[in-house]
């Protein structure tokens, strides 16, 4: 039965950003974020996520942002499947051959506007970016911590 | 694996996997484990075959000529579903999916020509971020090259990185039966899977000090940072979520019979990995590898996406028992050799959670001289291609989850 399984199992979110365990720290700390500019959005934010060649470690990382550890849910964070809808471009990777869909996707999108450049390559690649995540790749903690200070929440870090 | 330099009987070819086409052609013999290198001129002895014209980049001569009804669709490189760079272009009437192509080169990077000319040590640092979720896999390839080049091997080290192949598998396999419930709407589940994950990519960090084990890999050391941690946790939980799965009436029949490959093709499209052991073909590098001892590959019969779940499902709980026998072993985690490489080549087979990676290596005066990898994933989404062709749209992503690929597998 699942639902047992679920009881027995108990709540594995944590406080993020709000408060950091003692756990959490080494892993809150993978990365670092640099941001450049901010939307005038704060309550909800709806994110469309863009890869433009990375090595699928970076994807990774932003597709555990949903596992129950995370659950960026919980702080109004969504992702879309189409550029028209999106606040945010989240960018990993840094191949040559992906650089007019991208450029195209971004043109998709309705101002105001901003990219977040999750990753080391990406960084170098995505000069235009307004947010920087750095590390090889960023904890999902930090591409978390990106989104909500790209819409001047407070963040404990 | 024993590498021969050429086939004397042209006859056999017809018998041995087509595994790789570099300057030379890499044919291999899963029964007894051998490696053909083919030289050029004999390259015609392959070429009929679908993977020849796949990785050669013969992509029309793949592509099924239909009537004007019917039309295509380009799905790709920038989607909702794929989390990834890479095309499909999807031939279809409407609902029935008549032919699939898939074009990897959005994700061509370029690595292997900047790799040309490094240094061997090095060149480690680029390798590992080949593929990121393959990581372990792509740098123990690269180390057990260069350590042949020089005649070394050591027992120890390569038992430290079974454990880190074996750590990369369980998580791998654990997100391809995510994305599986995912796709069959089973929330619960998809939430159990992802915690799961979630706990072994921190194990990872705690042994090796990373999620994905970049700096795990070094040539002649392998860097671990702590040995205890507990295994049996992730086991127990693991066979709780498959025993709750498997009597999951609607995961299972989204998945029986989706995207079937019977024995016969697997064998016609040089399949390898989860796929081909799904249909019945022990084609697994590890059973031939001195470090597992009595390795039996695990295999299921009827080349559908459930037997490829089934497939995981095992592998995992295998791996997981690897893990704990190596960590019981270990008594201290030093382990340091001194590796000198000056020229030579080498060839290396290693099991990547897809399937095998296999590696060509090069060297001259200590510099890398030519490097040449093939991915899993370069030969399975072509079987992952032709296994979907007769099935539905809502058939496909049961199909392509199910072979758990990678586009950064598939073109670096």
């Amino acid at each position: 039965m699942w639902i047992i399984r679920g009881l027995k199992k108990g709540i594995v979110t944590t406080k993020f950003p709000f408060e950091i365990s003692k756990d959490e720290e080494e892993l809150v700390n993978l990365g670092e974020v640099e941001v450049k500019k901010t939307l005038p959005f704060k309550k909800s934010i709806h994110v469309f996520f863009v890869d433009a060649g990375s090595c699928n470690s970076c994807n990774r990382e932003v597709e555990m942002m949903g596992n129950p550890y995370y659950d960026f849910h919980r702080l109004g964070i969504f992702f879309t499947p189409t550029p028209r809808h999106a606040d945010v471009m989240l960018v990993v990777g840094c191949s040559e051959s992906m650089r007019d869909a991208v450029a195209k996707a971004y043109e998709a999108m309705p101002s105001p506007k901003i990219i977040i450049a999750v990753g080391d390559c990406a960084i170098d690649f995505c000069k235009k970016a307004d947010v920087l995540v750095r590390g090889c790749p960023p904890s999902p903690y930090k591409i978390i911590e990106s989104i909500l200070k790209a819409c001047s929440k407070e963040v404990k870090s | 694996m024993i590498v021969f330099d050429t086939i004397d009987d042209a006859t056999k070819v017809s018998d041995l996997t087509l595994s790789a086409v570099f300057d030379f052609v890499v044919m291999t013999d899963y029964d007894r484990g051998q490696i053909f290198k083919l030289p050029t001129e004999k390259s015609y002895l392959t070429e009929d075959r679908p993977l020849y014209k796949f990785l050669t980049g013969r992509l029309e001569e793949l592509k099924l000529k239909c009537g004007k009804p019917a039309f295509e669709i380009h799905y790709g490189p920038i989607s909702s579903g794929l989390w990834e760079a890479g095309v499909f272009d999807v031939l279809t009437y409407g609902e029935r999916i008549l032919n699939v192509i898939p074009r990897t080169h959005y994700k061509k990077r370029g690595s292997e020509n900047r790799l040309k000319g490094m240094d061997v040590k090095e060149a480690i640092n680029l390798v590992e971020k080949l593929c990121g979720t393959f990581s372990i896999s792509y740098s123990t390839a690269y180390c057990i090259a260069v350590e042949k080049i020089a005649g070394i091997s050591s027992e120890k080290l390569s038992l430290l990185r079974i454990l880190g192949l074996e750590l990369e598998r369980v998580y791998n396999h654990i997100h391809s039966i995510y994305r599986l419930a995912l796709a069959a709407s089973q929330k619960v589940a998809v939430s159990h899977l992802l915690a799961l994950e979630e706990d072994v990519l921190r194990l990872n960090y705690k042994l090796f000090g990373h999620r994905y084990g970049f700096g795990f890999n070094r040539i002649g050391s392998v860097k671990l940072k702590n040995t205890e941690v507990n295994v049996n946790k992730i086991l127990k939980e693991f066979e709780e979520l498959v025993d709750e799965l498997s009597v999951s009436k609607i995961f299972i029949d989204r998945l029986h019979g989706t995207a079937k490959i019977s024995s016969s093709m697997a064998v016609e499209l040089d399949t390898i990995g989860v796929a081909a052991k799904a249909s019945g073909l022990k084609r697994d590098v590890r059973a031939f590898s001195p470090f597992y001892e009595d390795f039996e590959p695990v295999v299921s019969y009827d080349g559908d996406s459930l037997s490829r779940t089934i497939v995981r499902f095992e592998e995992v709980k295998q791996s997981l028992q690897i893990i704990i026998d190596i960590l019981d072993s270990i008594n201290d985690n030093t382990n340091n050799i001194n590796v000198d490489v000056n020229s030579g080549e080498a060839i290396s087979f290693v099991e990547s959670p897809p399937g095998d990676l296999l590696l060509y290596l090069k060297v001259e005066n200590g510099r890398i001289k030519d490097i040449k990898f093939r991915g899993a994933s370069e030969v399975n989404y072509l079987s992952f291609a032709k296994s979907v062709e007769g099935n539905i749209f809502t058939d496909y992503p049961f199909a392509l989850e199910s072979f758990g690929l990678s586009f950064a597998d598939a073109s670096r």
